[in-house]
């Protein structure tokens, strides 16, 4: 009996301990635990959906759009998309064109406003394209952005040992020069590679390359820049849904699919510009893109394709500076340009000069600030550094890398509202 | 027959369990990352040589004082000898900061030099010639065990290419000297990975994009990619070096062809695989996908992490440049690793 209750006893203590324990665990480490295996939102995970961030397009342009010339780089990017499992499957895919425009969406494009008649602005436009891939079983399909793929490999005249048969193809990005991103999303088909509706199988993986090559005036560098496209798991389904929805379901989407969640917030680790590192001096571009998006919808200030982007800056004197920024749809620009005007116009006065912030490199965390929309506010981000051998100065080498993101809850899910899966 | 009355102290203790149990359980966290803070970070790529520098930023990502032992492993060959040395530093790092250095130079501990910033402790120069990798294990104090903070991100920029750190998330860290990759303790680290690449030499469109076209590219422009590897266990404590072999199985282009290489490497402590087109017999495709396994010695699954870098040269009148990529793991293939640390 003694020797009973002395166990019951231990067993109360060690339980009562391991209580004390979690809860004291809990508490001290609530924002430090990992996240569940289900939010696999990654560059290193297969995905049912697929964001590539960014998009760059220059080849020549004609008399209506500004043509190579002078300190011009010549850019295109290759991407890869790739089927990692044994059986057929297709993507709907979407480019989303980014550029500026003359006056108007039908306008000539433009870069800034000295590339417009004097008087007419240059104003950021936004338009969606759609084509189908048809993926055999395991196949890697890659093409040039602004070339396409007339006829995918095992089309038409395709010499495939399986001979399965292959439909579709890829197109040109609508413009040159062409910005903007690309989504994709993996569909249920039918025997016949027709899109029968949403899935939740995700085994598709993406990967870009940016390749520039200049100045046009004499080119004599190589610019490479790959990065892995961030692949979304699906969770679950519902046949009848036609929008994509990640981490819920935010009120009014109509979820074919959720996915895991984008990043409540994001992180960046980077240098400040104008460092000198020892591939030479950095300037960093940042492309933050919107988790939710309305692709049918071509107004580029719509509340569903607008975020504002907090954040904060923090230098290696743990000093911490902030700014508030709207994205609408896809944005790229300079660090440096985020809060002084476009080019090199006070440059040295920004945040992110490492003559403001005096160490080599930062932190700068980036929020969604919710609000009363009703939409998501996750998002995507992308770091394009460019390096030289003087301030200002010729590229001479160039990477691209992830913005970090932390998985923890979103106030609102995010949704790409479609149609999406047929 | 006999009843207990079950006390409170009973039941309280009884729930505590289960509570441990299943909290225990929803946080078996097993899966690698290169976006989200982590309690141990592997750069699988660092070089010091031939004019290549590597800069490192090791980043704290919350608001409380975080510390890391950190460790260089060199895995230079010397005259057909691996070094196999290790070195290694402590990170102290203040709320949210982050710090920068370059391999070459490391930081010292000096405020009043041209490296600005609060010093997070001295960090060592590498030797010249240094081929290798950087481990950082989060701890709880100066000197003090490893904890499951899961507080550090991390980047490296290796001549102007950059990546993100891998990071192994912290679950239930039991704060011994031997960390467990088992998804119990540590997460586990891939044995596979999808690797995408284009046929050795291809030029053209993959090359230089479509700008061989208008003049601005050159036709001799070619990519060429290789693997830079380090396996998933390090016994910081020995010195003993792991190993990994790995093999490329399947390979397979866009026209559907199939190859593979069974056993294409066996890496000790550190390598870099050059993808030869002799050794992957690859047809005229341009686009491959290839599945890279790692085993050990008795053919059983073995851990691995690395990077992919892709070398563009722009032919006569063009310089090059290359752009280094995180690894694509396979949904499910996971294999136990440690790591030991003194």
């Amino acid at each position: 009996m003694v020797k009973g209750r002395t166990i019951w006893n231990f067993t109360a203590v060690v339980g009562a301990v391991a209580l004390v324990g979690i809860v004291l665990g809990t508490v001290e480490r609530s924002d430090a635990q990992p996240p569940d295996p289900a939010d696999s939102t990654s560059a290193v995970v297969t995905g049912g959906y697929l964001h590539f961030p960014k998009i760059l397009v220059h080849t020549t342009g004609d008399l209506a759009n500004p043509a190579l010339a002078g300190d011009d780089f010549a850019m295109d990017t290759v991407i890869q998309i790739t089927n990692t499992s044994d059986v057929r499957v297709t993507a709907n895919c979407f480019y989303v064109t980014a550029v500026s425009r003359c006056g108007s969406a039908t306008g000539p494009v433009c870069r800034d406003d000295s590339e417009c008649v004097p008087g007419i602005r240059c104003l950021p436009t936004w338009s969606s394209d759609d084509f189908r891939i048809d993926f055999t079983p395991l196949q890697p399909i890659g093409w040039s952005a602004a070339t396409g793929l007339s006829i995918l490999p095992c089309g038409i005249g395709g010499v495939c040992p399986g001979n399965p048969g292959q439909s579709g193809q890829i197109p040109v990005v609508s413009v040159d020069p062409f910005v903007g991103e690309l989504r994709c999303i993996q569909v249920e088909t039918d025997d016949d590679g027709m899109a029968t509706g949403p899935t939740t199988d995700s085994d598709l993986i993406g990967k870009a390359t940016i390749v520039e090559s200049g100045p046009f005036s004499g080119p004599s560098e190589v610019l490479a820049a790959g990065y892995n496209a961030i692949g979304f798991q699906g969770v679950s389904s519902d046949a009848l849904g036609t929008d994509a929805c990640f981490g819920g379901a935010p009120a009014g989407a109509n979820c074919g699919v959720t996915y895991t969640p984008c990043a409540a917030h994001l992180s960046l680790q980077h240098f400040f510009e104008g460092a000198e590192t020892p591939a030479g001096f950095v300037s960093t571009h940042l492309t933050l893109s919107p988790c939710s998006t309305e692709l049918e919808i071509g107004d580029v200030f719509a509340p569903s394709n607008r975020v504002v982007a907090q954040m904060l800056v923090y230098n290696e004197f743990e000093q911490r500076f902030s700014i508030a920024e709207p994205v609408d749809c896809v944005e790229t620009q300079r660090l440096v340009d985020i809060d002084t005007p476009a080019g090199p116009s006070g440059d040295s006065s920004s945040i992110f000069s490492i003559g403001t912030q005096g160490t080599l490199g930062g932190q700068t965390r980036i929020r969604g600030v919710s609000d009363d929309s009703g939409f998501g506010r996750g998002i995507v981000g992308l770091a394009h550094q460019y390096f030289s051998a003087s301030m200002g100065g010729t590229p001479t080498s160039s990477s691209a890398y992830h913005v970090n993101g932390e998985l923890a809850a979103q106030p609102d899910p995010d949704a790409v509202y479609g149609p999406l899966f047929q | 027959m006999r009843t207990f009355a079950v006390r409170p102290a009973v039941t309280a203790g009884a729930l505590g369990l289960a509570f441990a149990l299943a909290a225990t359980s929803a946080s078996a966290q097993d899966s690698y990352t290169v976006e989200q803070p982590t309690s141990v970070l592997i750069f699988p790529k660092v070089v010091n040589d031939e004019g290549r520098d590597t800069v490192l930023q090791v980043t704290n990502n919350h608001n409380v004082m975080v510390y890391a032992h950190c460790f260089y492993t060199d895995g230079q060959t010397i005259n057909g000898v691996p070094r196999w040395t290790v070195t290694d530093f402590q990170l102290n790092l203040t709320r949210q900061q982050t710090t920068t250095w370059p391999a070459s130079t490391g930081r010292p501990q000096n405020p009043s030099d041209d490296q600005n910033g609060i010093d997070p402790g001295g960090v060592p120069p590498t030797v010249d010639g240094f081929t290798g990798s950087l481990v950082c294990v989060q701890i709880g104090s100066s000197h003090g065990n490893p904890i499951g903070g899961n507080s550090l991100t991390g980047r490296a920029s290796v001549a102007g290419a950059d990546y993100n750190a891998v990071g192994i998330p912290g679950i239930n860290v039991d704060g011994d000297k031997t960390l467990m990759l088992d998804g119990l303790e540590y997460a586990r680290c891939p044995s596979s990975y999808h690797l995408d690449f284009v046929t050795p030499g291809s030029g053209g469109a993959v090359a230089l994009g479509s700008m061989v076209g208008f003049g601005l590219g050159d036709a001799v422009a070619t990519v060429s990619t290789s693997l830079t590897v380090v396996p998933c266990n390090y016994d910081f404590a020995t010195f003993f070096p792991a190993s990994v072999r790995l093999g490329f199985n399947p390979i397979v282009d866009e026209f559907e062809n199939r190859n593979s290489v069974g056993t294409a490497e066996d890496v000790v402590c550190w390598e870099n695989v050059q993808l030869d087109n002799a050794v992957f017999e690859l047809g005229p495709s341009t686009f491959n996908t290839a599945r890279v396994n790692g085993n050990d010695s008795t053919g059983a699954a073995a851990p691995f992490v690395g990077v992919a870098n892709v070398l563009r040269v722009g032919g006569t009148s063009l310089g090059m440049d290359s752009a280094t990529t995180n690894l694509h793991a396979v949904t499910g293939a996971l294999a136990d690793g440690q790591i030991i640390i003194p």
